[in-house]
Parts: C-alpha cells; structure tokens; sequence
C-alpha cells in the first residue's frame, strides 16, 4: 500500500471516529466498525460494535453490524467444529458449534443443530441444556408460558441424563423461583449442595427459598402450567432474583411491577417536529408503548390524527401478537408499503414511533432518519424500577 | 405452486413460507419443523386483516407488503391478489437480498394464479 494511500485510510479512519463521538449514531458506529474491519482490525471493530448495542439495543443496523463482526471472529472456530462434526461427529463439537450460534443470537441455527445432536447422541444431555437456556433466556425477555415451559421441559430432560448437571439445576431453580414453585426449585438446590456444599450463593438462595415456601404454603405441581400462565397474563414473575450471587437473594413481587418509564416529551416533539422537513411526510407520531398515549405527532396531510393513532396502535398490537405466537420475539420494527407510500414502525424501549410517507419517499431515507433520532429518543426514555 | 415455495426455502435464511388467504385458509405451505401451519395462518390472517381494516379507514387504498422484524427473526406479507406469500425467516438474513427473492417468488405465483383462471 502507497505512503499516501495510508494517510488517506488514517484520515478517513480519524474522521469516522471524530463523527462517533460527535454523533454516537447506529449508523455511524456501523460505519466506523465496518471501517476497521476493512482495516483488519477485527478487535477494534468488535468494540465498538459492542458499544453500539449496549447503547442502542434496538438499531437492526449496529445488530446486523455486531453479529457480522462477531461470527467474522469465529468463522474460524466454526469452520474447525463443521469440520470434526463431518469426519468424527461427536457431542462436544455439536454442543460448541450450537453454543457459538446460540452466541451469536442465531438461535434458530442453534436449535436446528442441538436437533440433530439429539438426533446422533441421545444421551448427551448438551442439546437439551442448551435448548433449555435460550428458552430460559426468551421467558426473560418475553414472559411467555410457552418459552418457561420449554425451558423447564429442556433442562428437567438435561437433568434426566445427567442429574447432577449444575447449570441445569440452577436455571430450572430460578425459574422455579420465578413462578412461585418453591419446593421444586429447594429441590433443585439441594441437588446442587449434594456435589457442591461450598457454594454459599446457593446456600444462601435455599434458605430464603425455605423461608418463602413456609410461607406461602404448599403448591400443587399440577399448578405449574397455570403458574407460567400467571406470569405471561400479569407480564411479571412471581419472584424476582436479583444478582447473578443471590447477594440480594429474593423479591417477592407484590403488584404489578413491570418497568415503568420516565419520558422526556419535550425531546420527543422536537424529535418528532424535525421530520416535518422530510419531503413526502404524511404523519409522524411518538407514543407509550404500554399505554398508547401520545407524545408527539406531527400530521402534515390530509389524514386524521385519530385515523392514524388507531392504525398505528392497531398494527403494533396485532404485530406484536404475532411475533410472540411465532416465537420470533417481541416485535421491533414494521413496515407497511402500499399505493399510500410506507408506514414505518419503530418499538423502542418504552415507547413506539410511527412515520407514515408517500409513495415518492424512498425508505432508506426514512429509515436513515430514524436511525439518526435513535440515540435522542433512547436518552428520552429512561427506566425506573 | 408448492414447487415455488420449496425452492424459496432454499434461500439463506429462510425458514418457511405458506399462501394463506387473509381469511385465514392455507392455500400451500411449507414451513420448517418447529412451525404450526394453524398457528402461522391463524396469526398471519390477524395481522393482514387488522392491518387492511386501519388502511381502509384512513382511506389510503390496501398494502402490498409488510415487513415485521422481531428480536427472534423477521416476516413478510406479501399480496399476490388471492392470497398472501407469508414469509419467515432468521434475524441475521440481509433482507434487502431476501426481499428480491420473495418478491421474484411473489410474481411467479401470481403469473400461475392468473394463467389456471
């Protein structure tokens, strides 16, 4: 590479970087990690692929970006396990081939892979361990009986073949806990204590799980099923464990209490405001995603506000429905095309924003604009517990 | 048709499709193993009729395509006239890649649907 050729990329590089921290965008961070990789430093990219998430876990943009850079670093490890599986197949390789996908957020791929370790190696309980864990994951994420339950059916059959697997022991105690099911997750930690007497965390989350028991009483296992259906309707576990020690050990939950919001609405309207420069904007709208209650609107043409409002609580209900029926997760973004132009859909944390076009705007254009509001709209919406 | 939608599933990413009527009646499915054929038109019918009704009332005319993303994979709506192409596929896919597909798939039925009548 020519000296000047070299000073060009440092200046680009310097450039990108001065953009980041000027605009912490997602599409300027994609753009500064796909930077590096083209630099090859596939480290650095990872970094700021990472930061880019933590700050805007919704941008399909950065996510698309972090898993590219991240099975980039693991190509080669992937390659070596595909590999061993052809020439000698055995359950380790599956269980490390399933774990980098499962990793990675490809859980699909991960599942399908576990499948077929099932499939060779019925006794290893790997696939079901895994199974169980992005299941343990998914009811973090969702609340949905269906994921607890898989979970609970995964791990229960890991424990079936190996009883003394300690992270299936002590996932299916915490959801136990979760649900309200304090025998069968006392049970479980006995388990644990039995190879492993010196784990305190463990001890100590016994022992408040005892208390609580005593407490509570007797619960047929037969309730299980409707105690996952609890969690689902309320959108909130029964229990909740705080602290990957136990250090603050149990909260047992006493109304609802699912996340609550504070929301700037003066940062969303100016947000939602700045749009109306956009050429072919029909309607803009921020609302609570929870409630449905406006922030911000901004209707430029021809449609009423209420028209739009029920639309686009309409579509985000019925979207989000599905989503979760097709186990594909909460809903995050849609895009609705017709001879009308687009309706774009974006569900943040906390609220959802709904930007409808006409024909002749493109949807990169809006998409970019959303892309540039992320990062004010997430300082807009703070969590409070 | 059915022929179509095998060959569509060949695609990276892809994981099934179906041709369901927004009513809710499965015209030709192929999905993967872990999907419902019930489930998947039972959900796809509520979306493409919920999402047609609001359109209607704003007056904006009808969809022809509707994009879902999710946090576990994506889903696309697509009006062949009769029926609708309900696609789904990974999260990782790069759907401007997978949208030609769907779409090139998408005008096949249709040709086929139009040259039977």
């Amino acid at each position: 590479m020519g000296f000047f050729e070299n000073l060009k990329k440092k200046r680009e590089l310097a450039r990108l970087e001065r953009q980041v921290e000027l605009n912490p965008t997602p599409s300027n961070m994609a753009m500064l990690a796909q930077r590096y990789i083209n630099m090859g430093d596939v480290d650095k990219a990872f970094e700021i692929a990472q930061q880019g998430v933590k700050a805007f876990p919704n941008s399909e943009k950065i996510l698309r970006a972090f898993r590219y850079i991240k099975k980039t670093q693991l190509q080669a490890k992937i390659r070596e396990l595909n590999s061993v599986i052809q020439k000698n197949p055995n359950p380790v390789a599956y269980g490390q081939l399933a774990m980098i996908y499962k990793d990675l957020g490809d859980t699909h791929k991960a599942v399908d892979i576990c499948t077929d370790l099932t499939h060779k190696f019925p006794l290893s309980e790997n696939s079901y361990l895994i199974i169980g864990e992005i299941r343990y994951q998914r009811f973090h994420e969702d609340l949905l009986a269906k994921d607890g339950q898989l979970a609970i059916e995964n791990l229960e059959k890991a424990l079936e073949l190996n009883a003394s697997n300690y992270k299936a022991l002590r996932l299916s105690a915490e959801i136990y806990i979760e649900i309200g099911l304090f025998e069968k997750a006392a049970r479980n930690l006995k388990q644990i204590l039995t190879f492993a007497p010196t784990d305190d965390g463990v001890r100590r989350l016994l022992a408040e799980v005892e208390a609580l028991e005593a407490e509570v009483g007797e619960i047929e296992e037969e309730e299980q099923e409707w105690l996952f259906i609890q969690v689902e309707n309320r959108r909130q576990f029964t229990n909740i464990i705080r602290g990957p020690e136990y250090d603050k050990m149990i909260l047992p939950v006493m109304g609802p209490t699912a996340t609550r919001y504070t929301i700037n609405q003066d940062v969303l309207k100016r947000q939602i405001n700045s749009l109306a420069k956009m050429p072919g904007l029909m309607g803009a709208l921020a609302m609570e995603r929870e409630t449905g209650k406006i922030l911000a609107d901004r209707i430029v043409l021809r449609i009423k506000k209420e028209d739009l409002e029920e639309m686009v609580k309409t579509v985000f209900r019925v979207s989000h429905n599905a989503s979760l029926r097709m186990d594909v997760g909460s809903f995050s973004a849609g895009r609705v095309s017709g001879d009308f132009g687009n309706l774009h859909l974006v569900a943040m944390e906390g609220i959802l924003v709904a930007i409808l076009t006409d024909p002749q705007t493109k949807p990169d254009i809006v998409e970019g604009s959303i892309q540039e509001m992320m990062p004010a709209l997430s300082n807009a919406v703070t969590a409070v517990e | 048709m059915l022929q179509i939608l095998k060959k569509l599933k060949h695609g990276v990413g892809i994981r099934g499709s179906m041709l369901v009527t927004s009513d809710g009646i499965v015209v030709a499915a192929d999905l993967g193993g872990d999907l419902e054929e019930e489930r998947v038109a039972a959900m796809a019918s509520s979306v493409i009729q919920e999402t047609q009704r609001c359109i209607h009332k704003l007056d904006l005319g009808s969809f022809y395509e509707f994009v879902l993303t999710a946090i576990h994979g994506k889903m696309v709506f697509h009006d062949i006239g009769v029926a609708f192409l309900v696609v789904l596929t990974d999260k990782g896919i790069n759907l401007d890649h997978t949208l030609i597909e769907i779409r090139g798939a998408a005008f096949k039925i249709k040709s086929r649907a139009k040259m039977s009548e």
